[in-house]
């Protein structure tokens, strides 16, 4: 469309220089060799862009003569001073260095397109006999032999850059007809036209055939469907076709059991007629049979009166039978019986002397446990009176030391006096130097230091005594504590009983533990064992020392005597580590011990204990971890 | 008055001590004390001959405290006597064998014997 409006305007624009020029050829020469001479002509009446040295002449023909012609004027004539170039062909592709291309009319299909491809370049076009007038510069027009002329579309020519010398008109020709240029524009616009609406109901064809193809798919979507509906309608058809031929079958299933029914129904009726017939028979039979039950149930009549006295026979039989039967058991019975009986008896009287003998053994038994007993708390006490050696010794030793270290001190400090000594006995109420005798005793004293010595000694003398008393209390605890067990009931004291026990462990609680004394002096001898209460109360207290651990806070031991309605109450308590809950069941048991081996016997308490039972007392224990333990004695006054 | 060593005992008994004072006062130097924590004290400040002890003490033992003199290495030059009337034969060899003690003196003592037994060591 745009190509087509482009030629529109330049011819339009082009209309402006066409001028009508005629040529008439009078000369009688050949037509090729007058177009020729025009040619040469034409190169001549045209002013090149610039000067060549050669210039080329493309001849786009088959025509041989004019070939020839062309051929010739190169040899002969030069444009310009310039050498003429011919090069014939019949292929429309022009070369670059042309300056002028001449077509003749057997090629004139091809013109249009040398035209477009020439077009703007200095390149002169000459066509013969072209027709349409817009594509031409210099066109030869149709005539006959005799004579030739020429068409000139100045406008063409001008836009190749080339410029038409004004001699051009000598050479006769016309120029284009403007107006038939303008109506063959027309012509064309409206061919355009045409083109232009063939082109839109193309379009539109395009448009609807696209709709079409989007119907076309819908439709083949639609055929799939409906192909798989006629699947699934064809399966349906089947499964009916299945079940018809199901149905088919049992109906003549059905038919065949009506058959056969009909068939059995009449052998039914047959065998009905046969029943008739032997039911008939049977009855017949029957008769027979009530006839023969008849002659039976008499000769039956005729047995049974036999039979019942056969059985009076027999019944009495029988009862005489069973009592002998039972006379034979109950006889069996007695023997075994008396059997069993002889059996216990043997086994009681083997039993009674074996209890007897038994009896006789556990009484030994229970004497040498006794024995053993006494030799265990003997024992006992001589295990922890030797763990209390050392220290008693060492107690014993000290006080002993009081004594001889006391009495060297006390022989010293005479020595030191004797010259005082000395001085007091000269001394006689008759001197008549007394005065003098005083003084110098009074020097004397000074000089040894009387006084000091005086206090000195009347201090060692405490000590030495104490000494001695220690002594004495210590082998007095010890021999009333180490007594030998008596079997005879005597009078105790408690309160001296828990006091040797305390002087028996001093050296385990002195300066260590406060030892808290509440006892009720009001308190009577009581019945018991002697020497056998000490070594309670030493068990006693010393576990409660040992219950002590290292940096126990005031460590204190309160001991307590009561006198009530019952007897004699005693109580020792101690502030200490306590019991475990888990052991405290277990503490009266012989040999369980908390202590360390070697530390304890794990008896104590366990005499303890059968000490307090024999006393026929009670002990009882309290205790509380990490607060402290109390043991609760109760004893008698009187043992009955 | 210089010449004389210089003795510390150590007894929980104060009788003991008064005793021994007075038993000993021309021969030593002495310092007393019933408790062995003031004994360790006074032997880090001061050096003496001789230190005497008893065995069985509340707060510590005799040979308790000798081990915690030898713990710091305080008053390792001085001779050591255990004076008792703790008779355990077993620890009292023990003590000996390891040089805790030089000798032991069993209570009751004589003014001649202990005197002798220390002169014996010097």
């Amino acid at each position: 469309m745009h190509q087509a409006f482009f030629w529109l305007r330049f011819i339009l624009t082009g209309l402006l220089w066409l001028g009508t020029i005629t040529l008439s050829i009078s000369q009688t020469v050949e037509k090729e060799k007058l177009m020729v001479a025009y040619i040469y002509s034409f190169t001549k009446n045209i002013e090149w862009s610039e000067n060549k040295d050669v210039f080329r002449i493309q001849a786009v023909t088959n025509n041989g003569v004019l070939a020839k012609e062309l051929t010739f004027l190169s040899n002969s004539e030069k444009i310009k001073g310039a050498r003429i170039e011919i090069v014939t062909s019949s292929s429309s592709i022009i070369s670059q260095q042309t300056d002028l291309v001449f077509i003749s009319k057997e090629f004139n299909a091809s013109a249009k397109s040398v035209f477009d491809q020439i077009k703007g370049q200095d390149i002169l076009l000459v066509t013969e006999e072209f027709r349409d007038d817009r594509f031409i510069m210099i066109n030869f027009e149709p005539a006959d032999a005799q004579t030739l002329t020429f068409k000139l579309n100045r406008a063409n020519i001008i836009n190749q850059g080339l410029k038409v010398l004004p001699k051009m008109i000598l050479l006769g020709g016309s120029d284009v007809d403007v107006a038939g240029l303008y109506l063959q524009a027309q012509d064309s616009v409206q061919e355009l036209e045409v083109k232009m609406l063939e082109l839109q109901s193309r379009n539109e064809i395009r448009e609807k055939s696209i709709e079409l193809e989007k119907q076309k798919k819908i439709i083949t979507r639609q055929e799939n469907e409906i192909e798989q509906k006629q699947e699934i309608i064809y399966d349906q058809q089947k499964s009916l076709d299945n079940l018809l031929a199901k149905y088919s079958e049992s109906e003549s299933g059905l038919k065949d059991n009506i058959n056969r029914l009909a068939i059995s129904e009449n052998e039914l009726t047959r065998l009905q007629n046969e029943i008739d017939n032997q039911t008939t028979q049977i009855q017949d039979g029957k008769l027979i049979l009530e006839e023969q039950f008849r002659l039976i149930k008499e000769q039956d009549d005729l047995i049974r009166d036999k039979e019942s006295s056969l059985d009076e026979m027999g019944s009495s039989l029988n009862i005489q039978s069973r009592k002998i039967l039972l006379l034979i058991i109950f006889t069996i019975v007695i023997l075994f019986f008396l059997v069993l009986l002889m059996r216990a008896y043997r086994i009681r009287k083997k039993q009674t002397q074996q209890l007897s003998r038994q009896k006789d053994e556990l009484s030994n038994l229970l004497l040498e446990l006794r024995e053993a007993q006494s030799q265990l708390v003997q024992s006992e006490k001589m295990a922890s009176l030797g763990v209390l050696t050392a220290g008693i010794a060492h107690e014993i030793n000290n006080a002993i030391n009081f004594v001889v270290s006391g009495i060297y001190v006390l022989e010293k400090k005479f020595e030191a006096i004797e010259p005082v000594i000395k001085k007091v006995k000269q001394l006689k109420s008759e001197d008549k130097k007394l005065k003098e005798k005083v003084e110098s005793l009074i020097l004397t004293k000074e000089k040894v230091g009387y006084n000091n010595i005086q206090k000195i000694i009347l201090e060692v003398v405490k000590n030495v005594k104490i000494g001695a008393e220690r002594t004495t209390t210590i082998v007095k605890g010890l021999r009333s504590f180490s007594r030998s067990e008596s079997e005879e009931i005597g009078k105790i004291d408690i309160h001296q009983d828990i006091e040797v026990a305390l002087l028996l462990l001093q050296n385990r609680h002195r300066d260590k533990i406060e030892i808290e004394k509440d006892f009720n002096l009001k308190i009577p001898e009581i019945d018991g064992y002697s020497g056998q209460m000490g070594q309670v109360f030493l068990n006693i207290i010393g576990n409660a020392i040992d219950a002590f651990e290292e940096n126990q806070l005031n460590p204190m031991i309160k001991i307590r005597t009561e006198l009530n309605k019952k007897g004699v109450l005693i109580s020792i308590k101690d502030n200490g580590s306590g019991i475990d809950e888990d052991v405290l069941d277990k503490i009266f048991d012989p040999f369980f011990t908390t202590k360390k081996v070697g530390l304890g016997t794990g008896l104590g308490l366990s005499i303890t204990y059968g000490i307090i039972e024999k006393h026929k007392g009670d002990i009882k224990v309290k205790s509380k971890k990490n607060t402290g333990t109390e043991f609760i004695i109760r004893l008698p006054l009187k043992i009955d | 008055m210089i010449d004389r060593p210089k003795v510390i005992y150590v007894d929980d008994e104060e009788i003991n001590l008064m005793l021994f004072r007075e038993m000993f006062k021309n021969d030593f130097q002495i310092h007393t004390t019933t408790s062995p924590p003031d004994a360790i004290a006074y032997l880090k400040a001061n050096r003496v001959d001789f230190i005497l002890t008893d065995q069985l003490m509340p707060e510590m033992t005799g040979v308790e405290f000798l081990k915690e003199l030898d713990a710091d290495k305080t008053a390792s030059s001085s001779k050591r006597v255990m004076i008792s009337g703790y008779t355990q034969e077993g620890d009292i060899k023990e003590a000996l064998e390891n040089h805790l003690i030089d000798r032991f003196v069993p209570k009751p003592f004589t003014y001649n014997g202990l005197k002798e037994i220390i002169q014996a060591i010097t």
